[in-house]
């Protein structure tokens, strides 16, 4: 066999568990030199050898396990328990922070609607003056109307003295679609949920933005996201002392 | 003698190349693949079964050649009860199907 496999063996003898290959390692390389010298021409040789440590370390790495679960059988069933802690207490944030994301929408859905059939029907649209939602701290509801090329037609909210737009690509799939419900971030530090609807008039077409500021939804979800990580803790602390003292009084019953 | 689950085939071939005397891996090896081409073994098959054979006191090493390259195995008392045992199994099987008809192709 090419001295490269050889190498290769003597290396890929690593996946076998450490007890196992600290005993067996240069019998198993002896061995396997005996048999290459038996088939020196064989092609397949390396093939099975190889097969043959790859079948090997998934039995002998299998069977360690099994002896380490059965000398310490209440850990393993803690860590079972842990990780299906894990899953249902990160699910159920997964599912809460959806649900809360998802309702972050509202009412923003009902007031695009509307504010979109009343651009639809306008003649004229006047100016309210000076926009009283401040995007940066206001936690209420906003509109903003843009003509079919973004250029916003009436606003009553601003980014620091600025009526921001989004992105070309949040239109041009309201346009497709008719609507685009999204999360922007028109600055860094603010996270809107807004709601955009495409409508088509007499006088008039473009598009309502409808959003409100994220923050409180965000309170909620950092409020659920700690209480997953907490319960999971407190869950595997429990499940650790448990296991902690269901085995010592399995030494202690031992013993006696 | 108390009923034991029956070997794995590489454990049979094992103690059958045993059975004359102690060998070192690659003779079991060897031997094993004379007997019985089907059950093939690698050095890592024969050597995880030669640890649980040790462990369940079927087999026991019995040393190593000077160069201390090659260890020796031998077949213990209770590795020649499950021998015998197997066999009794293997028999009764091949007569239950003779019984029925069917005539693998062996020869005893």
């Amino acid at each position: 066999m090419n001295p490269l496999l050889w190498k290769l063996y003597r290396g890929a003898l690593i996946l076998l568990p450490a007890a196992f290959r600290q005993q067996y390692a240069d019998q198993i390389l002896q061995t396997a030199r005996d048999a290459a010298m038996g088939h020196p021409a064989a092609l397949l040789f390396p093939f099975s050898l190889f097969s043959d440590l790859a079948l090997t370390a998934c039995r002998e790495n299998a069977r360690m396990l099994g002896k380490q679960i059965s000398r310490h059988p209440f850990f393993y069933q803690a860590l079972c328990l842990s990780i299906v802690a894990f899953v249902l207490a990160f699910g159920g944030y997964a599912v809460m922070h959806l649900t809360i994301r998802h309702s972050a929408n509202q009412p923003q859905r009902q007031m695009a609607d509307d504010a979109a059939r009343m651009y639809s029907i306008a003649d004229r649209v006047t100016v309210t003056g000076a926009p009283r939602v401040e995007l940066s701290h206001s936690l209420e509801p906003f509109t903003i109307a843009y003509d079919e090329n973004g250029k916003v037609i009436n606003s009553d909210a601003a980014l620091n003295g600025v009526v921001p737009a989004p992105p070309a690509g949040v239109f041009a799939y309201a346009r497709q679609y008719g609507s685009n419900e999204l999360t922007w971030q028109p600055r860094r530090d603010v996270r809107l949920a807004i709601v955009v609807r495409h409508f088509t008039g007499a006088h008039y077409s473009g598009f309502v933005l409808v959003g409100r500021s994220l923050a409180t939804a965000e309170q909620g979800e950092m409020i659920a996201r700690w209480a997953a990580l907490l319960g999971w803790i407190a869950i595997v602390v429990l499940l650790t002392l448990s296991a902690s003292f269901f085995s010592w009084m399995e030494g202690r019953q031992r013993t006696a | 003698m108390s009923e034991k689950p029956s070997l794995s085939p590489a454990v049979f071939s094992i103690l059958l190349a045993l059975v004359d005397g102690e060998k070192h891996g690659y003779a079991i090896m060897k031997e094993s693949a004379a007997q019985a081409p089907s059950t093939k073994m690698g050095p890592g098959t024969l050597y995880g079964s030669l640890d649980r054979m040790v462990a369940d006191g079927l087999a026991e090493e019995t040393g190593t050649t000077d160069d201390e390259r090659r260890r020796y195995y031998r077949i213990t008392r209770a590795g020649r009860e499950a021998l015998t045992q197997e066999a009794t199994r293997l028999r009764s099987a091949l007569s239950a199907l003779r019984r029925k008809g069917v005539r693998p192709e062996v020869t005893i």
